[in-house]
């Protein structure tokens, strides 16, 4: 297959990758696909490392008592692997660093709305994120992710760069979701009504809602608590004459739809995922859509469920609960809609799909187990035990990372315009669902039996079931970051990408890959095929991928 | 077609399996555990043996209850790590070298007797009330989940494999959408979900309202330990460890003094948030007697996972026992006072409060109101306030009255209390509802 011949009638233009060359060309630009990029670097950087810490607690675990590191340097790691993974890998994860880059070709656009924001944003990004990192310089932080006060504003360690840090990484956030939500209204092409979107675009559409409406309220909580440790107003802290629960109020207003911020992306693009490898239209579209926007809603009205033990009143804990059982509905109708897509589909097995089956079967528990802590008295004693923190993890990791990792093997041959070696990321994708469950599941079980969470030393009951977690975390690792590599190693030695290599429908595989600067040839119709319908495609492009038969008139 | 189906399940039970194995393990695993805390003869047992596990020594686990407190001596040296020697009685804090010894191994008068859990899942039970609510709910939901989750494995697996990309074969046309269906597979998880909600909200309404004649004890939370006021009388006595009688109610009325901590009690299946700025409650009622654990659960900093004690139930009869044991030791140590110390020792500090703070002079103890109202049977009574609410005489409404005197005025008398905000500690006010409630 020579690369030239690509497609025969139109005009080669260079890529957005060879268009410009050069340190600058990348610093400053304001192309989308290349801020995508520089956001998928960092963020796979920041994984890394946050999943290094996350080894060193396990390993710290591995027996009772203290192995390698001391109580407080414990309490620092966890504390350090939770503020990455959440602000730095996964929020950005799919909206910043795949949404920047697939959106606008989805749409058929050149660029977002506000190009010069988007580059803004990545710049907050990486000054908040090298603020935390700093912290861990001057000393590390000790709060836990979550900040709690009136530890956080009592502690002695570096809590004020971690906070400053955080809080510009929301306004990262925010400027993120109001140029997605812009652009998402403003640059649709003609004959794409709100019902003929590719549905990872409902997914970002409502992740951006919740990010531009919660995160300013992450900001002003932050905000009010570096008011409090630098100024000493007392709005939290009880020795001022502040109140310590009101923090958790407002720090889980944000920190609930937080999780939908992660979640619905991900649920959108196995959405998406799972249509194109079955090769069949997605089964209930607007019930996909429609869910991805009630859980958007319904996920602001869910935060008091992480304070049922706190002391807040019993009818607001019953209230809580109630509500909390209403997002489980939209989510359950998700999983049934993917599996009846599967029913009389011609489902290719391809690596992106393998991870999307994964988190159908992840999200699952992640999701079931959810209505244990949703049930009133069983999260009275599930509460701040390993039950929780497996859950979270289920949702977190083996449901949105693993999303992103599928999304990532999806959309890497568009961005990179070079195949990995499918075999192996095939058996690795494997790997990371056995290895997962086996750091995740003897977690359960130790939670319901008890086993409170952040200690760092333990009853030695529980031993043998941190050992099969630890063991099952460094596996998770070692996986993780081969599969990395293998999508590294296909930078220099991959096949060229067709321009389609798994037969989607949607516009972003009617463009070379990688894509030229302005998303299109320019000068030349859009083609917009008809949303997930698959008949006209085969396998047959000269350039080894798929394309629609010539007599089939599929253009729009 | 049929066959297929069966390679299928096969596949499908295998892969749940590899999964379930990898739980299934620590059952065993745990249970071997126990040994080194409760045998007696466990003192030269070396750390290798309790690991190989002979399942015998497993067994006397149940047998000593709270008051055998014979067993101490040869518990206390039962140090399992076996290249090292039990030389340590620290009791004040688990010293970190001993880290592969049992929590019980270092403390001495109750060994714990709930090593060996209630189920699979769950851990030992000190009672069936809230408990059994607690579990009823729990494996409702497992077995849900379970069925839930096979379910759509099987339906994901076998779909995956029936329609799966081969030589000439394309999509089946099939309808894109189904309303019925939909609406079908929306409303019968939101049924399921009504009665899951219902069931853990009437369970937790138990758990969460405390009858009226319960044992109250103020509980403590500080960086890193908890400390239990007993009450006597009028007077008080403190222990490091939770002690509670068999078959009575028992509120635990808790303050934190810095952080935020959480009491947690597994074998009772609850937990509650300690707050420095708010008393919050917890009860329960033990139906086993026994030695169980508190954990906090609440990260509260460097030693979060060391603050841990024990709950003690008490036999029949020998809580006030122990009671009046505690206490006269108590007393032993103000007969070695002399003069007014040996006096002020033995008053309650509640009533030292009451006559030097200032209380006294507005407040009577027998009923006839003075500027203010009287003391005497008003704790637990519903009162009105000038502002036209009213609320029960508690914990809570104390603190307030105390530091924030105009928040809610007794109907009937003037706002002229002034603030004791800066002159009496959390702690004095603690003394002071302890008192009060005994008048």
């Amino acid at each position: 297959m020579s690369s030239e011949a690509a497609t025969a009638d139109s005009v080669q233009e260079p890529s957005y990758i060879d268009v410009k060359s050069g340190f600058w060309s990348w610093f400053v630009t304001i192309d989308h696909k290349r801020i995508g990029v520089m956001y998928l670097i960092a963020i796979l950087t920041a994984f890394l490392l946050g999943g290094f810490f996350a080894l060193m607690i396990r390993a710290e675990l591995l027996l009772p008592g203290s192995q390698l590191v001391t109580a407080a340097t414990f309490n620092k790691l966890f504390t350090v692997h939770g503020a990455i993974m959440v602000f730095l890998v996964i929020i950005p994860g799919i909206p910043a660093a795949l949404g920047n880059f697939v959106v606008p070709i989805l749409l058929g656009a050149p660029d977002v709305a506000f190009p010069r924001l988007n580059l803004a944003s990545y710049y907050l990004y990486l000054s908040g994120a090298l603020l935390l990192i700093l912290s861990l310089f001057l000393g590390g932080v000790d709060t836990g992710w979550t900040f709690y006060t009136p530890y956080s504003t009592t502690t002695d360690t570096a809590v004020v760069p971690a906070v400053a840090g955080a809080f510009l990484l929301g306004f990262s956030s925010i400027f993120t979701g109001l140029n997605m939500i812009v652009t998402i209204h403003k640059f649709k092409p003609k004959g794409m009504g709100w019902f003929k979107m590719p549905l990872s675009l409902w997914g970002i559409y409502a992740t951006s809602v919740i990010q531009v409406l919660a995160t300013p309220v992450l900001g002003l909580t932050l905000l009010l608590l570096f008011v409090e440790r630098i100024v000493g107003i007392g709005i939290f802290d009880p020795a001022l004459g502040g109140d310590p629960v009101l923090f958790q109020h407002f720090f889980w207003f944000y920190s609930h739809p937080a999780v939908y911020i992660m979640i619905l992306p991900a649920m959108a693009v196995m959405s998406e995922l799972i249509t194109v490898f079955a090769k069949k239209h997605i089964f209930g579209y607007s019930f996909i859509a429609y869910s991805s926007i009630g859980l958007a809603l319904l996920s602001f009205l869910v935060w008091g469920h992480h304070m049922f033990v706190s002391g807040q009143s019993t009818l607001a804990n019953m209230v809580f609960s109630a509500l909390t059982f209403s997002v489980a509905i939209p989510s359950a109708i998700k999983v049934f809609n993917w599996i009846a897509t599967l029913y009389k589909a011609d489902i290719h097995l391809d690596s992106p799909m393998i991870w999307a089956l994964m988190f159908i079967l992840l999200f699952a528990i992640g999701g079931l187990t959810g209505i244990f802590l949703g049930t009133l008295n069983v999260d009275v004693h599930l509460h701040d035990t390993y039950f929780v923190v497996s859950h979270f993890h289920y949702v977190m990791m083996g449901s949105a990372l693993i999303a992103f990792f599928g999304a990532l093997h999806y959309w890497w041959p568009k961005m990179t315009g070079k195949m990995y070696a499918e075999k192996p990321a095939i058996i690795m994708s494997l790997m990371v669902f056995f290895s997962f469950n086996l750091t995740f599941m003897p977690q359960f079980v130790m939670g319901s039996r008890g086993m409170p969470r952040r200690y760092f030393d333990y009853d030695p009951r529980f031993e043998l079931m941190h050992q099969l977690s630890s063991l099952g975390a460094f596996i998770l690792g070692v996986t993780l970051f081969c599969i990395i590599l293998n999508l590294l190693i296909s930078l220099k030695t991959g096949k060229k990408a067709p321009a389609n290599p798994w037969g989607g429908t949607t516009l972003e595989w009617q463009t070379s890959s990688p894509p030229p600067l302005y998303n299109f040839p320019v000068g030349q119709p859009i083609p917009l095929p008809e949303l997930y319908e698959y008949d006209g495609l085969s396998k047959d492009a000269e350039d080894g991928g798929w394309q629609y038969k010539k007599d089939a008139g599929n253009e729009a | 077609m049929f066959r297929n189906l069966i390679t299928v399940l096969v596949f499908t039970a295998a892969t749940l399996v590899a999964t379930s194995v990898t739980t299934a393990q620590p059952a065993t695993g745990t249970e071997e555990a126990p040994p080194t805390a409760v045998a007696p003869t466990a003192a030269a047992q070396p750390v290798a043996d309790s690991a190989a596990a002979p399942t015998a020594a497993a067994e006397p686990t149940a047998a000593p209850t709270a008051a055998a407190e014979p067993t101490a001596a040869p518990t206390a040296a039962a140090e399992p790590t076996a290249a090292k020697p039990a030389g340590e009685a620290d009791k004040a804090e688990a010293p970190k070298d001993a880290k592969a010894a049992e929590g019980e191994a270092v403390e001495e008068a109750y060994p714990f007797t709930d090593v060996t859990p209630d189920s699979y899942w769950m851990p030992a039970k000190a009672a069936d009330g809230t408990a059994n609510n607690v579990d009823w709910m729990f494996y409702a939901i497992l077995g849900l989940s379970v069925f839930c989750f096979f379910a759509i494995t099987v339906a994901v697996l076998y779909l995956t494999w029936r329609y799966r990309h081969r030589e000439g074969h394309r999509a089946e046309p099939s309808t894109a959408h189904d309303n019925v269906l939909e609406v079908v597979w929306t409303i019968i998880p939101s049924i399921i979900c009504v009665f899951i909600f219902i069931g853990g909200w009437k369970g937790y309404l138990n758990m969460s309202t405390a009858p009226g004649d319960a044992l109250e004890i103020q509980t403590l939370g500080q960086k890193w330990n908890w400390t239990f006021t007993y009450s006597k009388g009028l007077e008080t006595i403190q222990r490091p460890e939770l002690h509670v009688p068999v078959n009575r109610p028992v509120k635990l009325n808790m303050r934190s003094e810095d952080v935020l901590h959480s009491f947690y009690l597994p074998s009772f299946r609850i937990k509650q948030d300690v707050i420095p700025n708010r008393y919050s409650y917890l009860w329960f009622e033990a139906e086993t007697p026994g030695v169980y654990r508190v954990y906090c659960a609440e990260y509260c900093g460097d030693a979060h996972s060391d603050m841990k004690t024990k709950v003690v139930v008490h036999e029949r009869g020998g809580y006030e026992k122990w009671l009046n044991e505690e206490y006269e030791k108590d007393q032993v140590d103000c007969r070695e006072f002399e003069g007014q110390e040996r006096e002020d020792c033995y008053i309650s500090q509640g009533q030292k409060i009451y006559e030097s703070k200032g209380c006294k002079q507005c407040h009577s103890l027998d009923g006839s109101a003075g500027t203010g109202p009287t003391f005497q049977g008003m704790w637990g009574q519903s009162r009105s306030f000038t502002n036209g609410t009213s609320g029960s005489v508690d914990e809570n409404y104390v603190r307030e009255s105390v530091l924030d005197p105009m928040a809610k005025v007794r109907a009937g008398f003037s706002p002229v209390m002034p603030t004791f905000k800066g002159k009496l500690k959390d702690k004095d006010i603690d003394a002071l509802n302890n008192w009060m409630k005994a008048l």
